[in-house]
């Protein structure tokens, strides 16, 4: 049996057992939370990884360690939960956050004005690598882009947030 | 002021200290208890919202659908150029940052301006324009229409331009301009955005999910698929083919792979960085960049790591002029890098410009850079003045003064010679420069992660310094430019509890704060 095979029958009988899943997704609800929060608002936060921890453990058998990590997968099924919550509100952008912070200088208010005023894909990129604090592998994953485009996206991002921070 | 990154990176960590603890129930997600007779509720919600959001978009989308067309060769201008270095993009190009240098004309594209109706993940963004100018005298000489919103990749070659498309996040395709008329001759339907790299005889596109296709450029036919061996999602997304051969770089292992195109195979993976983004050919080496444009890795014939470059800036784009290597910065100037000394300096474009993409045409030697600031235009990057050293900042690493200079000032400190703790140790335990086994090593483990009280020891060729910076298992030495000393070996040591991490040379010793790579004030431990 190959080691990928093994791992694979491993992991499987791994998530079949609740306690076993709990591990398993545990070191990765922080930013399952932090994602949503970004995505669909503070208010949703705990339905959306709720729902996704939900999807999650009824799919855990199509997940394919061979095809991604682990938390790469749980993040894109909350992304795609967010998503869907938005769709269900059909009330102003994903991301519209309730907790703008403020730096020591206030300056973290325009910054989190600007994002908020980006292209969903480029806010989504600034969203999960700054402020989910995502690796930019696992921002390609949640995005369903090659790690190209989402570095190619984050420096269009800056650009556009440089010339709107100016403007202001 | 702390830079954008900084500043957002800033934001991120205040905002992430703001969350409150998250509140889910685990056994109701693993019952189904929680969410079951909810999901249904949600389920039916989401198929008539749904069917809503279609009805929404598909009344609120313009009446024609995005097509392609050749507008009419024109000699409308621009704008009166000014200075004919600097020349105003038209307002169909709202964000500049795909270029590539054609002799005297410039190819161009970018964003397209952001016409959506309804705001979503995936966007909805009119269509781009690929725009042809000559730069002699500044008049745009040509417009097409693309299909996509956002074109990745540009290349020309084989009488034809070639592009890779993308949709918001979901089409892609390959397209290929024909230079002469300005049409579209063909669209390749693909999987996901990949790079592009054209031969004489091939146009080659990454698939975005373990493939690098071979285009026929006469037909636009996809000729193979060759199998990268690579994991489908952490695919290989870069190519690039010139003298040195034809390569695919994939970000997110560090590795490439040299593709042979007589039989269509690809080679061996070989590692050269923990991450890496675009990549160039020059002087008999392949240049790869890291993906956060830190870094430049020179790789000797495409084999192995010759030497890593610090940029004090990030870059935001790679090219050639066949002579010396181009960055943008995301400033107002680029960075200028010689394959020979590996020295790094500034080249200042006008003020108020930021610099993104760059290309150059190594037939004519011209080098071009984007800016989106002031507004949307490219800049000709002069290529024969006098360089400004000065724009290179010095950070934790001193420049090394003057030429040829020894080793940077901090290592001939008589506080930081003798106050290194602990004795000078043999060579062995070792780690090569990239964290690789040296076949010197005497205890394992020998490259997952250096061990507190411990010396490792390498040789850095044709350096004098290096520090640590710990990505979370591997130790490396990340290298300011190299200077003129003979090779040396290096003793690298972590103290016991892992909070520091030291260097000893010959000249002397440093220590450093694992966590943040910068100088530690005392010897510590």
């Amino acid at each position: 049996m190959s080691a990928a095979l093994a791992g694979r029958t491993k992991r499987e009988e791994t998530i079949e057992h609740d306690g076993e899943f709990e591990e398993w997704v545990a070191p990765h609800l922080q930013a399952m939370g932090y994602l949503a929060a970004r995505l669909a608002g503070a208010t949703d936060r705990d339905d959306v990884v709720q729902e996704a921890l939900t999807r999650a453990w009824r799919k855990r058998s199509q997940f394919d360690p061979s095809r991604g990590s682990p938390r790469a997968w749980l993040l894109a099924i909350v992304a795609d939960r967010a998503r869907r919550t938005w769709r269900r509100r059909a009330a102003g952008p994903v991301g519209i956050r309730t907790g703008i912070v403020a730096g020591p200088d206030g300056g973290g208010v325009d910054l989190e004005r600007a994002v908020a005023k980006l292209p969903p894909r480029m806010r989504l990129a600034v969203d999960c690598v700054y402020f989910v604090d995502l690796t930019i592998a696992d921002t390609a994953a949640v995005m369903g882009v090659s790690e190209g485009t989402v570095k190619s996206t984050l420096s269009d991002a800056r650009a556009r947030l440089r010339s709107m921070l100016e403007v202001s | 002021m702390p830079d954008l990154d900084e500043q957002l990176r800033a934001a991120g960590a205040r905002w992430r200290a703001e969350q409150r603890d998250l509140v889910v129930d685990l056994d109701g997600a693993t019952t189904g208890a929680h969410g079951r007779g909810r999901a249904a509720a949600v389920a039916l919600c989401v198929i008539a919202l749904l069917a809503i959001v279609g009805v929404v978009l598909v009344a609120s989308r313009p009446t024609h659908h995005p097509r392609v067309s050749v507008e009419p060769t024109t000699t409308q201008p621009i704008a009166a150029p000014v200075n004919p270095d600097v020349i105003e993009l038209s307002s169909e190009i709202v964000q500049p940052d795909v270029l590539a240098v054609d002799g005297r004309y410039v190819w161009v594209t970018g964003y397209a301006p952001d016409v959506r109706h309804t705001p979503d993940i995936a966007g909805i963004e009119g269509p781009a324009h690929l725009q042809r100018i000559d730069t002699e005298t500044g008049k745009l000489v040509g417009d097409v229409t693309l299909p996509d919103n956002s074109p990745g990749g540009l290349r020309i070659g084989n009488r034809a331009v070639w592009l890779s498309g993308q949709q918001g996040e979901e089409s892609t395709e390959v397209l290929k301009v024909d230079a002469a008329t300005m049409r579209v001759g063909a669209r390749i339907p693909g999987v996901k955005t990949g790079d592009l790299a054209v031969t004489a005889d091939a146009v080659w596109a990454t698939d975005g999910v373990g493939g690098l296709r071979r285009i026929d450029p006469a037909t636009g036919h996809v000729v193979t698929t060759i199998d990268l061996h690579s994991n489908k999602l952490y695919a290989a997304g870069w190519v690039v083919a010139g003298p040195v051969g034809v390569f695919v770089g994939n970000g997110y292992r560090g590795t490439i792979q040299r593709i042979d195109p007589t039989t269509n195979t690809a080679g061996p993976e070989i590692h050269v960085a923990s991450d890496l983004a675009e990549m160039v050919e020059l002087d008999g080496s392949l240049w790869v960049e890291r993906s956060d444009g830190s870094q430049l890795i020179d790789v000797l014939g495409g084999t192995t790591v010759k030497r890593t470059i610090d940029l004090p800036e990030r870059a935001s784009d790679l090219a050639t002029d066949g002579k010396v290597l181009w960055l943008g910065t995301e400033s107002a100037h680029v960075m200028r890098v010689d394959p020979e000394t590996g020295a790094v300096s500034g080249v200042a474009m006008p003020a108020g410009t930021r610099t993104d993409a760059v290309a150059s045409d190594p037939a004519t030697g011209a080098v071009w850079a984007t800016s989106m600031t002031p507004t949307p235009r490219l800049l000709r990057v002069p290529t024969d003045t006098p360089t400004s050293t000065s724009s290179r900042p010095c950070s934790s690493f001193d420049c090394p003064p003057g030429p040829a200079a020894l080793c940077p000032p901090h290592q001939t400190e008589p506080s930081m010679r003798t106050s290194f703790c602990g004795p000078k140790p043999v060579a062995g335990n070792g780690l090569g420069p990239s964290g690789e086994c040296t076949g010197r090593e005497t205890a394992p483990p020998c490259a997952a992660g250096m061990v507190p009280g411990r010396y490792y020891a390498y040789t850095l060729p044709g350096r004098c310094d290096g520090r640590l910076v710990l990505d979370g298992r591997h130790w490396f030495s990340s290298l300011p430019p190299p200077t003129n000393v003979p090779d040396i070996d290096v003793w690298a040591y972590v103290a016991p509890g892992g909070k520091t991490a030291g260097f000893i040379a010959p000249a002397g010793a440093v220590q450093f704060e694992p966590d943040t790579g910068q100088r530690a004030p005392g010897c510590g431990d």
